[in-house]
């Protein structure tokens, strides 16, 4: 089926031009989608006349139940349907008949016969959309749970209320800015009260309720809004929709660290006595996150060479639930398949998730790639400036949930939410709405808002510092492989690499600032280079703007077997570097002083 | 801290724009400068702090005149502006008024060039003559008129803007200050427009360079600050003095870490806000409903070939005029949708103002042209947005204006 896109401004309009919305299936139960969303409709100022016609005659949210459309005397604007899509059809015809405008059918729900009939009578037809999603989006209240709106514009956000009429109150998205536009306004605007240009630090752990019953709905998951700063922050949501929109996928999740937001990712996906499969190329603290700490829950992680996508495909099994690749491997030097991992992946019925934090969105896009959840470490090059800690995961949207049965926690009644079915009622964003929900507030990695200030700050200049990181790395790359104290250079941009083109291909701008380099002599050798640099910073982080270098072998891989040590790529020779944005001639001058006899 | 590894002169400006002036040695190893929120420091001993307080010794005593992290970010700045020592304000308007209030007495004349932000022009004009001080304006792009005005009187200081605010006129700093010290007076530049990255003042004879830190070298628009760059002896006294007891517009530790942060990529940023600029300067150019455009990167500017010899670029601010005059401008604004319309200079965000109704209302109709101010001026300050999406957000604008 082709995919169903809608302009913002076509459905801005809609939701300004009616009035009185006809809803067809309204459940008299509280905690199904149609009765919060005929609540929300309301609380908004439309009238929402309920049509369901085994609750007809009782009374809904101050509304009589009809049991047909043509039982409604008043003027009816716009149909909207909750039933299922074989049911469709008599209520279209039905919608032509009463004179209704607009055929409204909720997301999930999808006739093309039918929305065709009725686009012919002159009405105008959405499907698959729920209009209180698309309301909160337009007006920005979706983005406080870090759902990437598409809205880029330097002006305050206005909901597209039915009692304002004027044009230019409706924000709506296009999908052709920039990555740089989007990378300085993605997700931000102005402050609707004081105008401040910049996105003010909320340095608030909780925030005031309306009422009781609005407390009631935010507690439900029923209306958009924040509770309490462990769960939701204006700061925080700015990033989470920045990095979204960065990614290309449909909402985003932070967390206090890059570890943080992969516990939030499995804990959403994985059961007791589940399994994913892993990369065995990966950063040394997710290795051990993956293979001892996770054990404790009933995790079981499977470790592969990713250099062969088949090798993913040889360690699936029945309880396989996901898997797991950095996109540019840390600590450098291997470049993934993704789109054949994905292929895996999605052939298993499982998702794919990338750790793009060596990449960045600047240089690799996974999603494009088939990945379906991107995890990120902010600390490194999104904030850039090695002042803050972060994490974020982002959902593509575009995983289906409920293909089969693995994924009970998303498509199945969540026992913590009265029953709530996530991916019914929140759909493409289903994934990151419970991580938060339930992983985020019950474990509590939330991330700080003065570090989500600085992340955003940081990425204001993310496509200018990749620029500069490469174009370095690049000519500290090259020096290396021509320094006759080094033995090799494992960097993706040099062409004797074995992974230049698959970097060609997922990583035009070229393959990242992070790489490995052996020095001739073996372990003194090594350890002597990093003591005697003098602008490298020796200590474990990458993605600063400060150039930084590590010997593995005498410090993050000091506790494994010589053998293990081999394995993981950290022999005695080898040295890290996560090349800054100094000038160019400083570092080089500086390496080469401290390989000199 | 050890001085060869954070303090190499020789080194590039954007190393030293990431480097200079801290050792994580000192700091538990934390790579980024901490933020020192503390009012004030405790004396090793009382005679300690007798000696702190008569001057006889260095050391951080009280917030409002030294921060540990204050003292980072000016000692990079200094290196970056070339000077011996910097100080940094609460505000660009703290850092101007500390330096003038310490400089200057009653009956002292100080020359300004014609144009100024308006604020600058107010202490003049409206503030330091009020205490009897003499303020005579000139015509800076007029060596001439300069040194004709340095003849009649007895300035004591040269105070100019280059690239100046709103209108980017461009003053030859070295011409000016070389007339200056033989007038014995004082060469001081606000070098806010250009920024460190593409003009060094001192470098070219002025004596004392002073910034709206708000603008490119924060970059991003979240503080307000200022600094003083210049010699060493000077500037001890304006901390002393400006500083300590005439403003006290000290500056907060933690505005001072959001500086440091923002100038790790000024060198990177300057150069965008630069091209980009320069291709919105030919857009408006090239453009029907534009009358004139101000931008001293067009070959055709006036100030083309001084600008190429004191600047590496030539900055993010674009300044033009509408044939339809104030009318056309106020509607250009309003249709602007990516650019935001706001005061201030130098963020991400591409800014677009009204200089006659906003920065610059503090200037009288009759001063405003007698000060070369049109009244349909706009100005732009250029972001760092995909330029094509910056270029299409002002040709939409304009073609409304056209239409």
């Amino acid at each position: 089926m082709a995919e169903l896109t809608y302009p913002d401004a076509l459905l801005a309009r809609i939701l300004k031009s009616v009035n009185t919305i006809a809803m067809v299936g309204a459940s008299t139960n509280w905690n199904r989608p149609s009765y919060f969303v005929m609540k929300y409709l309301q609380g908004k100022g439309y009238r929402v006349i309920p049509v369901n016609p085994g609750a007809a005659g009782q009374e809904l949210l101050g509304e009589t139940v009809r049991a047909s459309l043509s039982d409604i005397v008043e003027p009816v604007d716009m149909v909207q349907v909750f039933r299922k899509p074989e049911a469709v059809p008599p209520i279209a015809d039905e919608a032509v008949a009463i004179g209704a405008k607009v055929l409204w059918l909720q997301l999930g729900v999808r006739h093309d016969g039918a929305a065709a009939k009725a686009e012919a009578a002159g009405l105008t037809v959405i499907q698959d959309r729920c209009p209180k999603i698309e309301f909160g989006r337009l007006g920005g209240e979706l983005s406080w749970f870090g759902v990437d709106s598409g809205i880029v514009s330097a002006k305050v956000r206005r909901a597209p209320k039915p009692s304002t009429r004027t044009e230019a109150d409706v924000q709506t998205g296009t999908e052709t800015f920039g990555f740089e536009t989007r990378s300085v306004h993605a997700g931000a605007a102005p402050d609707p009260v004081t105008g401040a240009r910049i996105t003010p630090i909320y340095q608030t752990a909780s925030y005031v309720f309306d009422d009781a019953d609005q407390a009631a709905s935010l507690f439900n998951l029923h209306s958009f809004g924040h509770v309490y700063s462990r769960l939701s922050n204006p700061t925080v949501a700015v990033l989470e929709e920045r990095v979204a929109n960065l990614e290309g996928g449909r909402a985003g999740v932070a967390a206090a660290s890059g570890h943080a937001g992969q516990f939030l990712t499995f804990f959403t996906l994985l059961e007791p006595g589940d399994e994913f499969i892993a990369s065995r190329n990966l950063y040394g603290g997710s290795l051990t996150q993956f293979g001892l700490s996770f054990k404790k829950l009933g995790w079981h992680c499977r470790f592969v060479d990713p250099t062969a996508p088949e090798n993913f495909h040889k360690a699936l099994t029945p309880k396989t639930k996901a898997i797991f690749v950095e996109s540019l491997a840390n600590p450098g030097g291997i470049v993934v398949d993704l789109e054949a991992v994905a292929r895996v992946a999605h052939e298993a019925g499982i998702p794919l998730i990338v750790d793009n934090t060596l990449a960045t969105p600047y240089l690799c896009q996974p999603i494009a790639w088939g990945a379906d959840i991107v995890c990120h470490s902010t600390t490194k090059f999104l904030a850039g400036h090695g002042n803050s800690l972060g994490g974020v995961v982002v959902e593509s949207g575009r995983f289906d949930w409920g293909q089969n049965d693995k994924f009970p926690s998303m498509a199945q009644p969540e026992p913590a939410y009265h029953g709530l079915n996530f991916y019914e009622t929140f759909g493409d964003f289903g994934f990151t709405t419970k991580a938060r929900a339930v992983a985020l507030r019950d474990f509590g990695p939330a991330l700080s808002p003065m570090n989500a200030f600085l992340s955003l700050t940081g990425i204001e200049t993310l496509p200018l510092r990749m620029e500069r990181h490469v174009a370095n790395a690049r000519a500290v790359a090259a020096f290396l492989h021509d320094h006759p104290k080094v033995e090799w250079v494992s960097y993706a941009g040099l062409s004797s690499s074995p992974f230049h083109d698959l970097a060609k291909k997922y990583l035009p701008k070229g393959p990242g600032a992070v790489f490995t380099f052996g020095v001739k002599g073996g372990y003194e050798a090594g350890l002597r280079a990093v003591e005697r640099v003098r602008l490298f910073s020796h200590l474990a982080n990458i993605g600063d703007t400060r150039s930084l270098i590590l010997h593995p072998a005498s410090t993050t891989h000091r506790q494994l077997s010589d053998e293990q040590r081999l394995a993981a790529g950290a022999g005695p020779e080898v040295v890290r570097l996560s090349v800054g944005i100094e000038t160019a001639d400083d570092l080089i001058r500086d390496l080469d002083q401290a390989l000199r006899d | 801290m050890s001085p060869a590894k954070t303090n190499r002169a020789e080194d590039g400006f954007a190393t030293r724009a990431i480097h200079l002036g801290y050792d994580p040695a000192d700091e538990h190893g934390a790579l980024s400068t901490p933020v020192f929120m503390t009012s004030t420091y405790t004396f090793e001993s009382a005679e300690i702090g007798q000696e702190l307080f008569r001057g006889e010794r260095d050391g951080y005593v009280y917030g409002r005149t030294k921060n540990p992290t204050q003292s980072v970010l000016e000692t990079r700045i200094a290196s970056l502006e070339g000077g011996e020592a910097a100080v940094a304000f609460a505000s660009g308007m703290g850092a101007i008024s500390a330096t003038l209030w310490t400089l200057l007495k009653a009956s002292d004349e100080v020359l300004v060039d014609q144009t100024l932000y308006g604020n600058s022009f107010a202490l003049f004009m409206r503030g330091l003559s009020k205490f009897e001080v003499k303020i005579t304006v000139a015509d800076f792009t007029d060596l001439e008129a300069v040194k004709k005005a340095l003849e009649q009187g007895k300035p004591r200081l040269v105070y100019f803007e280059t690239p100046a605010n709103p209108n980017l006129r461009v003053i030859d700093i070295a011409a000016v200050s070389a007339l200056a010290h033989e007038a014995g007076a004082l060469a001081m530049v606000d070098n806010t427009f250009a920024s460190p990255a593409l003009q060094r003042p001192l470098s070219l004879g002025a004596d004392l360079v002073v910034h709206s830190a708000t603008k490119f070298l924060g970059g991003h628009g979240d503080l307000i600050a200022g600094v003083l760059v210049g010699p060493a002896d000077i500037l001890k006294q304006v901390r002393l003095h400006g500083l300590r007891y005439l403003t006290g517009a000290a500056i907060a530790p933690l505005t001072a870490f959001l500086l440091l942060r923002g100038l790790k990529t000024l060198e990177l940023r300057i150069e965008r806000h630069s091209s980009s600029a320069l291709a919105v300067a030919q857009l408006l150019a090239d453009h029907p409903a534009v009358a004139a455009v101000h931008y001293p990167g067009l070959p055709d500017s006036p100030y083309h070939e001084l600008a190429k010899r004191q600047m590496s670029a030539f900055g993010g601010l674009v300044s033009c005029e509408l044939k339809g005059g104030v009318e056309a401008g106020m509607t250009l604004m309003n249709r602007l949708t990516l650019a935001s319309r706001a005061v201030s200079l130098g963020d991400a965000e591409t800014l677009v103002q009204h200089p006659a109704s906003m920065t610059h209302a503090a200037y009288t109709p009759e001063e405003r042209r007698a000060h070369g101010i049109a009244d349909g001026l706009i100005r732009f300050s250029v972001g760092l947005e995909t330029l094509a999406d910056i270029k299409a957000d002002i040709a939409q604008a304009l073609d409304a204006v056209t239409r």
